[in-house]
């Protein structure tokens, strides 16, 4: 008697034989190579061949700061570490995009208004201040200082008076104040990077906007942006988290909402999978913990909620390895949107798509996202994803326009 | 190993990357031909290797059928984005006398979603387990299975619509 298995079984096979009969010969190996000679090389591996992407730079000479980071950052005490939106401080420069959501479209700023979209601005960013040669990183995906206007919004101090970008196209962070000065962050001065091929934007900068997190080693770094001094840093056991020799382990970063945790995730080596994990820093306490493995496949992007509970996870059931940690992140993949809680680890998926970067409003009750079936798309849902409203439709940036960001200005 | 050198490419390749491509070429150029068509199948696997020998040595992979497999399906994704049929249909359904007319089942499969199309030549083709397939395609075990039932359902709507 034939099971259903059976029949299904036969149909496939009849369908795979039909499809199979125009199959052609593969394409010998000499033929795929185009070799024009042959001739026996001693040794290992030639010149030839690019070597992997690296998120870690090596240490660079130092770069001296003279006045411009503490001139450009407000003191600690003028800011509050009430989470929401805070009225009050005159936004200069950022006044169009009080409130809006604010994405990069080519190489512009974009504010759109949530409840509606035709009503959108647009902003220019001031140059890029020139990058010292010292400091390029060695893995950027173009030249420094060649005039390429690549910036991407990651994130908002609290008051909404401080802006943190990335530049991916030069590997480098920027924060920019009120009166639109436009500042570099020298990463190099403590030895790393801001990394390169995310793609997508990680949000670094703590709500305060004193602070900053950066990857650096296994772990990551409590940075004072106004002298670039470390505060502190969470280290990962490498015996725990074995990685892959000239690949970066440390992705995506958020902070919480009062600014004294950071969430961010690493990726360790499972038999050659870059199985990720995240991460809860406590700046404060000096405490790092992992929660509970949600067994995603690849996570894309991490964003804590306003009101402090719960993390936002982008996330797909692809497994990469090391070596494709960056290839499929540059074509469409299937990603959700997850909600994690903080202390249980419970997640519950709102939103299917193909997710690449994610922030809340600042009250919590909505979520902007950034989603890439084929080209960038700016959705708007309720943040338990219901509501999906597609707001705008944006140029990406750098090659093939892949680099994009979102975020969400606090201010109402 | 005597390797061989790539003039025009820059690459220096081994004769154990020879080798190992050897062993899976028959089954790559399978896979590519069921995910994007005779036409497009060599493309696909060149672009593949190529790119994989641009970045590391074929014989250095721990599983190299595995990571080839991955690509193909990666690759012909983007192919199927880039065309919106899949290829042996068009030449084969303007030909309505054709002796060799693809049965509807054929054409049910090939008009599956590329992954779904993917793991049902992996299991019921090549004869993988579903533990096989999913390292096969970059994917848990519970998407395979998932991808294997749409496609199941998928085809007995289109036979019974059929009957």
């Amino acid at each position: 008697m034939h099971t259903p298995d059976d029949r299904d079984a036969r149909m496939f096979t009849r369908a795979f034989s039909a499809l199979l009969e125009d199959s052609p010969e593969g394409p010998e190996f000499e033929d795929l190579l185009f070799t024009v000679d042959v001739q026996t090389v001693e040794g290992g591996v030639g010149s030839g061949r690019r070597g992997p992407w690296v998120l870690v730079v090596a240490v660079f000479a130092v770069v001296t700061l003279v006045g411009l980071v503490p001139a450009l950052i407000q003191g600690e005490g003028a800011l509050t570490d009430e989470m929401g939106s805070v009225p009050g401080p005159t936004l200069g420069v950022f006044e169009p995009l009080r409130g809006r959501i604010v994405v990069v479209n080519g190489e512009e700023l974009m504010g759109i208004d949530p409840a509606d979209a035709s009503s959108a601005v647009t902003m220019d960013i001031p140059d890029l201040p020139p990058v010292p040669d010292e400091a390029c990183s060695l893995w950027s995906s173009g030249p420094c200082n060649d005039g390429a206007n690549s910036l991407r919004p990651i994130g908002w101090s609290n008051d909404g008076t401080v802006l943190a970008l990335d530049s991916e196209h030069a590997g480098m962070s920027y924060l920019m104040d009120e009166t639109g000065t436009l500042i570099r962050i020298p990463w190099e001065r403590i030895g790393t990077g801001s990394g390169c091929c995310a793609f997508a934007s990680s949000n670094w900068l703590a709500p305060d906007g004193v602070h900053a997190s950066i990857a650096r080693g296994l772990g990551v770094a409590v940075v004072d942006v106004r002298d670039m001094s470390i505060e502190s840093e969470a280290k990962l056991d490498p015996d725990e988290f074995p990685g892959v020799e000239g690949w970066g382990q440390i992705y995506y970063q958020t902070w919480s909402p009062d600014s004294t945790e950071i969430a961010f995730v690493a990726v360790r080596n499972e038999d050659g999978a870059a199985t990720p994990t995240i991460h809860i820093y406590n700046r404060n306490e000096k405490t790092l913990r992992q929660l509970p493995d949600q067994g995603f496949g690849h996570i894309r992007n991490l964003a804590w909620s306003p009101e402090g509970s719960q993390l936002l996870v982008i996330a797909g059931d692809l497994v990469l390895r090391f070596s494709e940690l960056t290839n499929p992140l540059t074509r469409p993949v299937a990603t959700a949107i997850h909600l994690v809680d903080v202390d249980s680890g419970e997640a519950r998926t709102v939103a299917d798509g193909h997710y690449v970067a994610a922030a809340w409003s600042p009250d919590g009750s909505q979520i902007a996202a950034v989603d890439y079936p084929s080209s960038h798309h700016l959705v708007v849902m309720n943040d338990d994803g219901t509501g999906q409203n597609r707001l705008a439709d944006m140029d990406g940036y750098g090659y093939d326009n892949l680099f994009t960001g979102v975020s969400w200005h606090p201010a109402s | 190993m005597q390797p061989f050198w790539s003039l025009e490419r820059g690459l220096i390749v081994t004769a154990s990357d020879a080798q190992v491509y050897a062993e899976v070429k028959d089954d790559l150029i399978g896979y590519a031909t069921v995910l994007v068509g005779p036409d497009s199948a060599a493309d696909v696997v060149s672009t593949v290797v190529v790119r994989v020998l641009a970045r590391r040595r074929l014989a250095d992979l721990e599983d190299p059928r595995s990571y080839l497999f991955r690509g193909v399906l990666n690759e012909a994704r983007s192919v199927a984005r880039r065309h919106s049929r899949y290829a042996v249909l068009s030449d084969r359904e303007s030909n309505e006398d054709s002796p060799n007319l693809l049965p509807e089942v054929a054409i049910a499969v090939a008009g599956l979603p590329v992954r779904q199309r993917a793991a049902t030549f992996l299991v019921y083709w090549m004869g993988f387990t579903v533990e096989q397939t999913a390292v096969l395609m970059g994917v848990r075990v519970g998407t395979v299975k998932r991808y294997l039932s749409l496609a199941r359902g998928k085809l007995r709507e289109v036979l019974h619509a059929h009957a």
